[in-house]
């Protein structure tokens, strides 16, 4: 009994140890310090990242594991060379930033289903942009937060329950923006690129938006991330720290709408709110505290969009397919050291 | 000694319903003085818990107008402390006791944040999940999160109903070692006859209206009780004093 104990105290100090080391190399300036465990969570995440590549690859290639990860990383770098992957990687990050962050409120707040209903009902805003000849991408944003603010408005002046009147406003807006592009005669591009995403057709003017969106909702989230976490928690106690909670909520519903709709170019409607949902969920696992969920969240996003470019790019996969089965991997695979961790 | 010059709490014609049909407080007027302790009592369904949360602005009244520290609920927040009867709180929910501490109180030094935790015996659960405490514990953290500020007036919804009874006692003399301290007016739902006789100032007995109002020994009569549970009370009262 007491050998076992100490094999433990060891075995958990090496790996604080370790873990410390790590942390102050990989996170930025606002979320230091950060407790060992967290880094431990960090290392335990690159780990699977790179262990599903390697894995992958030897799959492919009977060279060794050896070799081949040495060419699919040259040819990785290279491709990361061309101006069009470029551009892809740099609106990825943004997005595997913000949308992981934002989603560690929504898991919380168990509004999963708000992203879903959000992102299906830009289609009539994409439709909108086709038939009128405007931007798809603005025209989603402004019908994406027009139902943002019907689905606030309606919770609060009904009895409707939340789950039932996304339903509802979804529904609608995806049946109007299917007849509206019905209209529209001829081959349709835009329907397949914003319904399943194609982060490869993103041109230097949706780099800029995404970038300067990206960077907005990511400097208010970290400056209010205070208010979100108790509104999250109880809107009572929010009330009673100064929290002005109606307006904090109206303000969560907008920013959540925007994000939801700035990552359609990545995912798709289809896709999108797994960005929302997954990597949140993965550091919820394993996160000790709230700080080390939302790290642990960003870091999962990146990764998984990271990993996913790659990937989709080696084998000639859907980009944004291949970004959420990266991200299923990263949750699958901190559930299963969650189980090892408790059993043990 | 807590100063009593002056109302903290001042009640006017209170009331209160959900729709036309469901009348929760009626006509209700009364103060509460500075440095004092009101508890509130009545029959379950008798509107404590909205009186306390009309208090604290947290419902808005149908009609009628309250003044807490001379300001309207909204603007008292600041002074103001709340422990509620329950904190319904996810399990999965990863905030660790210093994490919800710090966010419910910004402005409170995180020195003074550790001398509570310390303070109440919770500084190894400076670190724990907020949804991982046991009842008593999270009972603990709440009373912190309600005198971190040092609160003008505190507000407690039936404090003590999670804790077992030895951790009861613990809970009130702690409670009032604060009020001591803070020298803080204390408004508190309680439906513990025992408690009202040993620390409560003043009584307000509520059914939807104010039945009486007055000190523990004009209050607690057999008559009294009576008349606002609807059912015959006996009071028996130790000589001793615990």
């Amino acid at each position: 009994m007491a050998k076992r104990s100490r094999y433990i105290s060891i075995r958990r100090k090496c790996s604080l140890e370790t873990s410390a080391k790590v942390h102050y190399v990989f996170l930025p300036a606002p979320f230091r310090p950060i407790s060992p465990q967290k880094g431990a969570e960090l290392v335990g995440i690159l780990q699977y990242s790179f262990a599903f590549i390697i894995l992958f690859g030897t799959k492919l290639n009977r060279k060794g594991p050896g070799s081949y990860f040495s060419e699919v990383s040259m040819d990785i770098i290279a491709a990361f060379q061309l101006p069009f992957l470029q551009k892809a990687l740099l609106a990825g990050l943004a997005l595997g930033l913000i949308l992981p962050f934002l989603g560690v409120f929504v898991t919380l707040r168990k509004m999963s289903f708000f992203g879903e209903g959000i992102a299906h009902a830009s289609l009539t805003g994409v439709a909108l942009g086709v038939l009128t000849g405007m931007d798809p991408f603005l025209s989603a944003v402004g019908v994406g937060v027009l139902v943002g603010i019907m689905i606030y408005l309606l919770e609060r002046k009904t009895l409707i329950a939340p789950d039932a009147l996304i339903g509802v406003l979804f529904a609608t807006a995806l049946a109007i923006g299917l007849i509206l592009l019905s209209l529209h005669r001829g081959y349709q591009p835009e329907l397949i690129s914003f319904l399943f995403g194609n982060i490869l057709t993103i041109n230097s003017y949706d780099l800029i938006v995404i970038t300067i969106f990206s960077a907005l909702i990511f400097i208010v989230l970290i400056v209010f991330r205070r208010q979100l976490t108790m509104l999250a928690l109880d809107k009572e106690s929010a009330w009673l720290s100064g929290i002005r909670t109606e307006a904090f909520d109206f303000f969560f519903y907008i920013i959540l709408s925007v994000t939801i709709v700035l990552g359609i170019k990545l995912l798709g409607i289809i896709l999108v709110s797994a960005l929302l949902v997954i990597p949140p969920s993965t550091a919820k696992l394993l996160a000790p505290s709230l700080h080390g969920m939302i790290v642990g969240s960003m870091c999962a996003g990146i990764l998984a969009v990271v990993a996913g470019l790659a990937v989709s790019y080696l084998l000639d996969l859907p980009t944004g397919a291949v970004i959420v089965l990266c991200a299923a991997v990263f949750f699958f695979g901190s559930l299963a050291l969650r189980v090892l961790k408790k059993s043990s | 000694m807590p100063t009593r010059s002056r109302a903290s709490i001042t009640v006017h014609s209170l009331n209160f319903s959900y729709g036309a049909e469901t009348p929760i407080l009626q006509d209700i007027s009364c103060s509460i003085e500075s440095g004092s302790i009101a508890i509130i009592v009545g029959p379950n369904g008798s509107g404590k818990t909205t009186f306390l949360k009309v208090l604290l602005g947290l419902i808005k009244p149908t009609s009628g107008s309250i003044e807490v520290l001379g300001l309207p609920p909204s603007e008292a927040r600041p002074r103001v402390g709340y422990v509620p009867q329950r904190f319904a709180i996810d399990h999965t929910f990863p905030i660790t006791v210093f994490e919800f501490l710090r966010f419910s109180q910004p402005a409170v030094p995180e020195a003074r944040i550790n001398d509570y935790l310390d303070h109440l015996g919770m500084s190894s659960m400076r670190s724990a999940r907020l949804g991982a405490l046991s009842g008593g514990q999270l009972q603990r953290v709440l009373v912190i999160r309600g005198v971190l500020h040092a609160p003008d007036i505190l507000f407690l919804d039936e404090p003590a109903s999670g804790i077992d009874i030895g951790g009861e006692q613990t809970f009130y003399d702690l409670i009032l070692h604060l009020h001591k301290k803070h020298a803080n007016t204390i408004v508190m739902v309680s439906h513990e006859i025992d408690v009202v006789a040993r620390f409560a100032d003043t009584v307000l007995c509520l059914n939807k209206k104010l039945v009486c109002h007055g000190t523990p020994v004009d209050v607690l009569t057999p008559q009294t009780l009576q008349r606002l549970y609807g059912k015959e009370v006996a009071v028996y009262q130790h000589q001793e004093k615990m």
